[in-house]
C-alpha cells in the first residue's frame, strides 16, 4: 500500500463557523487526492464545537472522519471513506 | 471681466452639481453594496445553518474579508461533493434494493413485513405459496386474521416477541396446516430506536422434523434393541465372548467373566492367546478366521482349575461377516460341561459295571443250570446245592434289578412308597449283621445297643435295604478287614443308627459326591464291586422317612455314616 501523505491544517484560536469554513476549504482543495486515498488531512483545533460540525460535514461529503483528544485540543483526521 | 467671471461662476456651479451627483451616486452605490453584503451574509448564514454550524459574526469577518474569503464558494463546493456523495449513495441503495428484492423473491423461505399493527406491508412469493395460494392479495390484512385463525396471537408469536424485546426473536417448529416452520422475526427501527416494522421469515422444517422424529424413533428402537441385547447377553448363563479377527476380546458377558475369574476391565482388550495359554481355543479361532468356517463345537479346558480340578467348556464359534463377506469378528459361546462330561463318563462306566454285575450271577446261574441238566453225574445233595446257588445268584440279580428300578423311580421324581409300621430296630440290625458276619469273616461286627427297646416307625424292608447297603460299603471299603460297628442311640424324638468302619475313608470332595448317581469312591479298583447307585438310593429312602443321613470320614481313617429314624409314637417319652 502506498504511503499516505499527511496535510495539516491548524485552526487553533478559531471558532465556528470560521473553523468549519477553513476546514471545508481545505477539504475542497484536496478532494481528489483525499478520495483516492493519497492524502490524509489532519485538522488541529481547540474548538470543541468543531469536533462535531467538521466530521458531520465531511462525512456528508463522502469522507471518513476520526476525532482524537490531544493535550492542547483535538485532532480531526479526514481521509477517504472505506468502501 | 464680468463675462469671464460669469463663466467661472457657471463652471463652479456645474462642478458642484457634478460633485453632488457623484456623491449621491456614491451614496447609492454604498447603499447598494451594503445591501448586497447584508444579503450575502444572510445567505451565508442560511448555508451555514444547513451545514449545522453557527452564523457568521460581522466582527469575525469584515465585508472586504467576506468577499475575499468567499464562504458561499466554499460551501457550494462542499455541497457539490455532498450531492455527488448522495448520488453515489442513492445508486448503491438502488442496487441494494434490487439485490434485496431478488433475494426476497428467490429465497426458499416465506417472508412477510408487518407494521406495528400487524398489518401486512409486503410479502414474497414463497410466503403466498406456503400460506395463501388462493388469496389474491393479502396486503393490509393482519397476520393474526390470516394465520392465527382464532383471531388471537398464537403462543410463541414472533411478532409479539420482537415488539416486546425490540430484538431478534425465534419460534421453532410453529405448526400451520400440518406443516412446521422455524420462524425468525427481525425488528426494523426508526432513528429513535422504536420498532416500526417487523420482518418475519418462515423456514419450513416439516421434512426435517419428520426426519428427526423418524431418527428419534429409530434411535429409541436401536437403544431398546441394544438394551435388550445387553440384557440377554448379561442374563444368559453361558459365557459369551465377542472377538475381532485377531482374537482380541471386545466384549465378555458376566457369565464369561465369572468363568474366567476376571473383572471386565482386565478381560477386554486381551487376546485369546493371552487369556487361554494352554488351550486349543486360540488356534481354533485363527483357523476358523483363515478358513472362514466356524467349524463344529468342541470341548476345551479353560480358565485354570477349581480346587485343583480342570474345568471343561463346550466352545461354539459363530463368525461375524462384513458386507464383503470377510470375517470381521466372532461370537464364542462357552458352556461349562465339566459335570455333564463326568456324568457321561460315569454313565458309561455304569453300563460296563452294570453289565459286569449282571453277568457275574448270570454266568453262575447258567453254569449251574447246565450242570443240573446233566443230573445223572451228580448226587441228590450236589443237585440241591446247585439249586441253592442258582437261587442265591438269582436273588443277587433281583436285588440289582430292584436297585435299578429304584433309581429309575428316583430319576423320574416318583416317591418311593413305604409300608411304615412300628418295628423293633435291634432285631432288624441283627438280621443284617448276621448275613455279613457269615459272608465277611475277615471283619469284626459289633452292635452297640441302647438299653431301651427301640421301636421305630419305618418300612422294615426298606430299612433292611439301607442297612445292607451301608454294611456292604463298610465291608467293600475296608479291604484289609477291621472292625465294623453299628451303634443305635435314642433321643426323645428319634433313633440314630451309626455304621462305622476302619477302612480307606474319603476326602472331603468324595464326601460331597458320595450321594451322586453312578459315583463310586474308587472306581479304579476292580476289587470294589457295585454300580454306584447304592448311596443315592439310601439317601432317598432315608429322606422318604422324613429323616436325615450324614457322613463323617477322612482318608485312611475310616468312615461313619449315620441316619435317623423317627420313633414310633408309643415310644415317645
Amino acid at each position: 500500500m502506498d504511503k499516505v501523505r499527511i496535510e495539516e491544517l491548524n485552526v487553533y484560536g478559531q471558532v465556528c463557523p470560521s473553523t468549519l469554513l477553513l476546514a471545508l476549504r481545505e477539504v475542497n482543495r484536496l478532494q481528489d487526492e483525499l478520495h483516492r486515498g493519497e492524502v490524509q488531512l489532519d485538522i488541529r483545533t481547540d474548538n470543541r464545537y468543531a469536533t462535531a460540525t467538521i466530521p458531520n460535514a465531511v462525512r456528508n461529503m463522502g469522507f471518513d472522519a476520526k476525532v482524537r483528544k490531544e493535550e492542547a485540543g483535538y485532532l480531526i483526521q479526514v481521509c477517504a471513506a472505506r468502501s | 471681466m464680468a463675462t469671464g467671471q460669469g463663466k467661472k461662476s457657471a463652471a463652479g456651479v456645474g462642478l458642484r452639481a457634478e460633485i453632488e451627483r457623484l456623491r449621491a451616486e456614491n451614496d447609492a452605490l454604498r447603499q447598494h453594496d451594503s445591501e448586497l453584503v447584508h444579503y450575502l451574509r444572510g445567505k451565508i448564514d442560511q448555508l451555514l445553518g444547513v451545514v449545522g454550524t453557527l452564523p457568521l459574526r460581522a466582527d469575525e469577518l469584515d465585508d472586504d474579508g467576506l468577499i475575499a474569503f468567499d464562504p458561499i464558494g466554499i460551501i457550494s463546493d462542499s455541497f457539490v461533493q455532498v450531492l455527488h456523495t448522495l448520488q453515489e449513495t442513492n445508486d448503491r441503495l438502488r442496487a441494494a434494493r434490487d439485490e434485496i428484492a431478488a433475494i426476497y423473491n428467490a429465497v426458499g423461505a416465506g417472508i412477510v413485513v408487518l407494521d406495528r399493527e400487524q398489518r401486512i406491508l409486503s410479502y414474497n412469493q414463497r410466503l403466498k405459496e406456503i400460506f395463501f395460494p388462493h388469496n389474491k392479495s393479502i396486503v393490509g390484512h393482519t397476520c393474526v386474521s390470516l394465520m392465527c385463525r382464532d383471531k388471537s396471537p398464537a403462543p410463541g408469536c414472533v411478532f409479539a416477541k420482537v415488539m416486546a424485546s425490540g430484538q431478534r426473536a425465534v419460534t421453532q417448529e410453529w405448526a400451520f396446516n400440518q406443516h412446521y416452520f422455524d420462524v425468525v422475526g427481525m425488528p426494523v427501527k426508526d432513528r429513535q430506536g422504536k420498532v416500526q416494522q417487523v420482518v418475519i421469515v418462515y423456514h419450513e422444517v416439516t421434512e426435517r422434523k419428520e426426519g428427526e422424529e423418524e431418527l428419534c424413533r429409530a434411535l429409541n428402537q436401536a437403544v431398546e434393541a441394544q438394551q435388550n441385547i445387553a440384557a440377554i447377553v448379561s442374563s444368559v448363563c453361558e459365557g459369551l465372548l465377542v472377538v475381532d479377527p485377531s482374537g482380541t476380546l471386545l466384549l465378555a458377558n458376566p457369565a464369561a467373566r465369572g468363568m474366567l475369574s476376571l473383572p471386565a476391565e482386565e478381560v477386554v482388550g486381551q487376546t485369546l492367546q493371552q487369556l487361554f495359554l494352554d488351550s486349543e481355543l486360540p488356534g481354533r479361532w485363527l483357523r476358523a478366521v483363515q478358513q472362514n468356517n466356524a467349524g463344529e463345537p468342541f470341548d476345551d479346558h479353560l480358565g485354570g482349575t477349581e480346587g485343583g480340578k480342570s474345568r471343561c467348556y463346550q466352545v461354539r464359534m459363530a463368525l461375524l461377516h462384513a458386507a464383503d463377506g470377510t470375517v470381521r469378528g466372532g461370537v464364542l459361546t462357552l458352556r461349562e460341561v465339566t459335570v455333564e462330561r463326568e456324568l457321561e463318563k460315569m454313565k458309561s462306566d455304569f453300563v460296563s459295571t452294570a453289565a459286569h454285575e449282571l453277568r457275574t450271577p448270570l454266568t453262575s446261574i447258567l453254569g449251574f443250570a447246565e450242570l443240573l441238566q446233566d443230573s445223572e453225574n451228580f448226587s441228590l445233595q450236589e443237585r440241591a446245592e446247585f439249586a441253592a446257588l442258582i437261587h442265591d445268584r438269582a436273588e443277587k440279580l433281583s436285588e440289582l434289578i430292584d436297585e435299578l428300578l429304584d433309581i429309575s423311580r428316583i430319576e423320574a421324581g416318583q416317591v418311593i412308597s413305604l409300608a411304615r409300621q412300628a418295628i423293633p430296630l435291634a432285631p432288624l440290625v441283627e438280621t443284617s449283621l448276621k448275613f455279613f458276619r457269615h459272608s465277611s469273616p475277615r471283619h469284626q461286627f459289633k452292635l452297640l445297643l441302647s438299653t431301651a427297646p427301640l421301636i421305630v416307625y419305618a418300612d422294615p424292608r426298606r430299612i433292611s435295604q439301607v442297612l445292607d447297603n451301608l454294611l456292604s460299603n463298610a465291608v467293600k471299603y475296608s479291604p484289609e478287614g477291621g472292625s465294623i460297628t453299628v451303634q443305635l442311640d435314642c433321643t426323645t424324638e428319634h433313633c440314630t443308627v451309626s455304621i462305622s468302619d476302619e477302612g480307606i475313608g474319603m476326602s472331603s470332595e468324595q464326601i460331597e459326591r458320595i450321594f451322586d448317581k453312578f459315583y463310586r469312591v474308587d472306581a479304579s479298583t476292580t476289587a470294589v464291586q457295585g454300580v454306584g447307585l447304592g448311596m443315592t438310593i439310601v439317601r432317598d429312602l432315608i429322606k422318604s422317612h422324613g429323616s436325615e443321613i450324614t457322613v463323617k470320614s477322612a482318608p485312611g481313617q475310616g468312615t461313619t455314616i449315620s441316619f435317623t429314624l423317627p420313633l414310633s409314637p408309643e415310644e415317645h417319652f
